[in-house]
């Protein structure tokens, strides 16, 4: 081996925890990039190749009941490609502990799914009489398990076991009714037999249709459907509701795409940090070879010769970073994905290596630090011998002493020079602190995003207020349950509600959507809406209606002032409501919800002043435990008397749910944070040793003129001290911007729009921390390693 | 590269000023030196007279605030860095107080460097290298690297080195300067073997004995030829 190849594999060698760091700066950038281009390639085609791969419907029909003479006559209808048939009820069974629980039962008319097919994870399939396959995503709700028995309550109060037999996924989960995975209840599936011990419907009740052309575009579906609805209408059939999608729009896509947004700012953010933290690096080594790069360039070595020994050095450095980046950004990310793959309801589709990644990596890992060292490598080997041998060590300025002598005023004479030392490499404390405080916005934004991610998740609070929410299977007078109830002491008070379903009914008179109405009596104190355009209606309001996000986005030219027509389910009139606002609560892919006053409610349902929905309020918030026996006291006494519910829902539960998916994007964020704040260390890690690393010779003259070793500690921890003191502030000034693209990216995929800024003391104090601690440890060891020397080896270095 | 003629280096009107900030510090003050090929040069003086900028120019190291410098019919003044450092390694020796090898690599592979740097590296390189190192008595110690041996040891490979590419010119800046004086003897030996060699040397110290040893001494004093 040539001479000069032998001085750089010495100089990788000769200081491992030097290498170390530049390797480590190489590599975080690289393992980040790995797993977020991985998983930003791979959750959107996950979710929309899994989608599509699974045969998605086009148009979900809510029907009065129909038998498969129907499904074969629809398979004939024009461009249909495959029709299903299920009947679909909703029962409750009981979880581990002896809590009922919303389940949402369904057999469907071919086991072997034909459209929205499921993935059996475990298990067997088809299922047998007496079993049960059940619903991945929600399966550790049930306590259930392989094997076990789940018991299911039926409409009659019959209760029916079911061993489970199978777990399965199902990603059309939400896709029937414009909701979310993370708000559907516990999915149950059995065969067709059990429908008649269940007591469901023996017929079908749920028509899915995938089409043959147009399945991607949502007007061509919307127009099949409308003519599908009217030939089902002719034929007899009573259409109730009725759900388009399209064949790549998976429930939970909005969710898939606030993540890749995230991940591709985070992911640009650390490409930044970690070129900053390599050109940080060897700019300092650079400046340790001055007096070698002296010598080699006396011996006749030319510049070029020099900036390739040391872009050669660097090849070394990124190619062992290349070798732990790859495979270890590969597990991440599939980690990752496996996470989100079962907290988003999505398949792992895309399999093996991918290639593209790894290609960027390579680039990437053999470009970025090259260019970040051809700075240093290019300014060290252009030096000239003489200013080379003089080492290049900055011996203070006058400017320098200036400060020393005017900080000596404020601060004690090692303080003020720990300043001066601070402030002496001056382009490097700028790099140290932009690394550092990037790092530390982002990692302080991430727990603001965290905050307005909480601060959401209590707005949708803010919309069910009261602790139980009672559906009965017909409307009751308020007074009726009132009565019924009045013997359980908890019970503060109950509110009656109106809610039912409606169909939007578009400018052409065509069936739109499935509205979910909601009606709250005027004055009421369980509700405190989130209004975000227009306003909440007064009481003795009559005829206005307030939508949720999902119409923004669904039908972008409604607005405020506009006419909406509805046709609430089964009365067969048709009314016209005026637009007075559109209300923020669970996201653009939360369902179309709408609420009314209470008595316009009551004058089309039907019903009159009987109503399905009560919202029960104890008297003092109960723990877990208390509310669990207030449920099950409902439960029995209104069985007692006959009156048959739909479901008793604790609030707090459907709060939990609706926010699942929001606090997914928190766990996101968190990851993301630990990732950044990891590239932070290194860089702050770096810094200090460099600057110990180059103060060597100094620490020996200030012992040798009398300083003690803790004296020297001391000077060298407080310069660590005050680089990360400054890297803290100006990361919390970044921070502000930071979140707000963060959060922006957010509230645009999830909501359609912005989300308040959020703000938490958490980030700031942790990270304050952290970066104080970092800079002592640090700089604590490379000081360990400078007093440890003897003051004849330190000056040698001279 | 062939030197004419029988002078080789040829010093006119040198000036050196250093700046720093707003003062300004003259080290050459105005220098005229002719040596011929083979001559053994002694240079002495005071520290800060301006001894080591004077062997700096030569050697192309620094650049000249005013004046010429020929060498080998060559205007060193004139040279970019990249020809300035082609120019040296093939034809110029230098020697450094503080030894300046090469940490962790050994003594053959630092001797050898300056073959490598100058394309000059075949497979006689090594056994070159080895020779130049009896000739300084180290031929037990190649394959160790500086950190072990001793200060004087160490500049008797910067002078094997130096010596790497058959240098015409060889300078040394206070080559003793860290040694003892039985060290300091072997060097002052070896620099004679040079020499008589037909080794253009030049030598700078402030220690007039040692470089009475030279064969014509200049004495330098506040950057002037006194």
């Amino acid at each position: 081996m040539r001479p000069r190849w032998k001085k750089i594999f010495y100089d990788f060698r000769s200081n491992p925890s030097r290498s170390l760091l530049v390797i480590l700066s190489i590599f975080v950038g690289l393992f980040a990039v790995g797993m977020i281009m991985t998983l930003w390639i791979c959750i959107p085609s996950d979710l929309r190749l899994g989608y599509e791969q699974s045969n998605p419907a086009n148009i979900y029909f809510r029907l009065s009941s129909f038998d498969n003479s129907l499904i074969r006559s629809v398979q004939k209808w024009e461009n249909v490609k495959d029709a299903m048939g299920s009947s679909v009820a909703t029962l409750r069974a009981y979880d581990g502990s002896g809590k009922l629980k919303k389940v949402t039962v369904q057999a469907v008319s071919d086991d072997a799914w034909p459209v929205n097919h499921i993935d059996v994870l475990q298990g067997s399939w088809p299922l047998k009489d007496n079993e049960a396959a059940v619903e991945n995503y929600k399966l550790g709700d049930l306590d259930g398990a392989m094997g076990k028995t789940l018991t299911v309550k039926t409409a009659s109060g019959k209760e029916v076991s079911l061993t489970i037999a199978a777990s399965i996924r199902d990603q059309s989960l939400g896709a029937g009714d414009y909701s979310i995975v993370f708000i559907e209840p516990i999915q149950v599936y059995v065969n067709e037999n059990m429908l008649r011990r269940l007591e469901m419907d023996t017929q079908w009740n749920m028509l899915r249709i995938v089409l043959k052309n147009g399945g991607f575009d949502e007007n061509a579906i919307r127009e099949y459907a409308n003519d599908y609805a009217d030939r089902l209408k002719k034929a007899g059939y009573q259409v109730q509701s009725i759900a388009i999608r399209r064949s790549d729009a998976h429930p939970t896509a909005d969710y898939a795409d606030a993540i890749a947004g995230i991940l591709l700012v985070i992911g640009v953010l650390v490409v930044f940090l970690s070129g900053s933290l390599t050109y940080n690096t060897l700019t300092a080594i650079l400046s340790n070879q001055m007096r070698q790069i002296g010598a080699m360039k006396t011996v006749g070595a030319t510049y070029a010769q020099i900036v390739f020994m040391y872009m050669r050095l660097i090849l070394i450095y990124s190619l062992i970073a290349l070798i732990f980046a790859v495979p270890s950004s590969i597990g991440a990310a599939e980690l990752c994905r496996g996470f989100l793959g079962k907290n988003i309801n999505f398949a792992n589709i895309r399999t093996g290596i991918i290639w593209e990644v790894i290609l960027v990596q390579l680039v990437l890992g053999l470009v970025v630090p090259q260019i970040a060292g051809a700075i240093p490598v290019s300014k060290g080997a252009r030096v000239s011998i003489q200013k080379a041998m003089g080492g290049m060590r900055n011996t203070g300025s006058s400017g320098n002493d200036r400060f020393t002598r005017s900080m000596s005023k404020i601060f004690s004479r090692p303080t003020a020079l720990s300043m001066r030392n601070t402030f002496r490499s001056k382009s490097r404390l700028v790099l140290t602190l932009f690394t550092l405080s990037l790092g530390g916005s982002i990692f302080i934004a991430s727990f603001n995003v965290n905050t307005a991610i909480d601060e959401h998740v209590a707005v949708i609070a803010r919309y069910v207020q009261a602790d139980l929410d009672l559906v009965t299977e017909r409307p009751y007078r308020l007074e009726q349950i009132q009565t019924a109830l009045q013997d359980i002491s908890e019970i503060d008070y109950i509110e009656g509600w109106g809610f039912g379903s409606a169909t939007y009914i578009d400018a052409d008179g065509n069936d739109g959507p499935s509205i979910s109405v909601f009606a709250p009596p005027d004055g009421s104190a369980l509700i405190s809406p989130n209004v975000k355009e227009g306003r909440w209606f007064e009481p003795g309001e009559q005829h206005v209606i307030c939508l949720s996000e999902r119409f923004n986005y669904t039908y972008p030219d409604l607005k405020v002032g506009d006419k909406l027509t509805m046709e609430v389910k089964g009365t067969g009139n048709k009314t016209e409501w005026t637009i007075i606002g559109f209300f923020t609560m669970a996201g653009k892919s939360g369902g179309f919800l709408a609420y009314m006053p209470r008595s316009s409610w009551e004058r089309i349902s039907g019903a009159g002043n009987r109503l399905t929905k009560f919202q029960i309020v104890t008297h003092t918030r109960p723990d877990e435990a208390q509310r669990a026996a207030i449920t099950k006291n409902v439960e029995d006494i209104l069985d007692e008397r006959g009156i048959k519910t739909t479901s008793i829902q604790r609030n707090d539960t459907f709060v939990a749910d609706a926010a699942r998916g929001l606090n997914i994007m928190s766990i996101f964020m968190m990851i993301m944070a630990v990732l950044v704040a990891l590239v932070g260390c290194i860089g702050l890690t770096g810094t200090m040793s460099l600057n110990v690393m180059e103060r060597t010779a100094e620490i020996g003259i200030l012992r040798a003129i009398g300083a003690s070793n803790r004296n020297v500690m001391k000077n060298v921890l407080t310069e660590g001290v005050l680089i990360g003191f400054m890297s803290w502030v100006i990361g919390a000034v970044l921070s502000v911007p930071v979140g707000k693209v963060l959060t922006d990216s957010l509230g645009s995929a999830v909501f359609g729009s912005r989300l308040l800024l959020g703000f938490t003391p958490v980030g700031y104090g942790l990270w304050l921390v952290l970066s104080l601690v970092l800079s002592v440890i640090a700089s604590h060891a490379p000081a360990r390693t400078a007093v440890a020397l003897t003051i004849r080896e330190v000056l040698a270095v001279e | 590269m062939e030197f004419s003629g029988d002078t080789l280096i040829e010093i006119r009107g040198l000036k050196k000023t250093y700046r720093e900030g707003t003062v300004e510090t003259a080290a050459l003050r105005g220098i005229d030196l002719s040596v011929r090929k083979g001559e053994y040069l002694g240079v002495v003086g005071k520290s800060g007279a301006g001894k080591t900028t004077l062997l700096n120019m030569i050697a192309g190291l620094d650049n000249p605030t005013e004046g010429e410098i020929t060498v080998g019919g060559e205007r060193v003044d004139k040279m970019n860095e990249v020809k300035k450092a082609v120019w040296r390694g093939r034809n110029v020796g230098f020697i450094f107080q503080s030894f300046q090898l090469l940490p962790g690599i050994s003594l053959l592979d630092n001797v050898m460097l300056p073959m490598d740097f100058c394309g000059k590296l075949n497979r006689h390189s090594a056994e070159k290298a080895a020779e130049l190192l009896r000739m300084v008595g180290l031929i037990d110690h190649i394959h160790k690297v500086p950190s072990e041996i001793s200060g004087g040891q160490q500049q008797r490979v910067a002078i094997a080195r130096a010596l790497a590419n058959d240098p015409s010119l060889l300078l040394a800046d206070e080559p003793t300067g860290r040694l003892d004086t039985v060290t300091s003897e072997v060097v002052f030996e070896i620099f004679e073997q040079v020499v008589s060699r037909g080794t253009t040397m030049i030598i700078v110290s402030h220690d007039h004995s040692l470089a009475e040893r030279t064969r014509r001494l200049i004495r330098l004093t506040d950057g002037i030829i006194s």
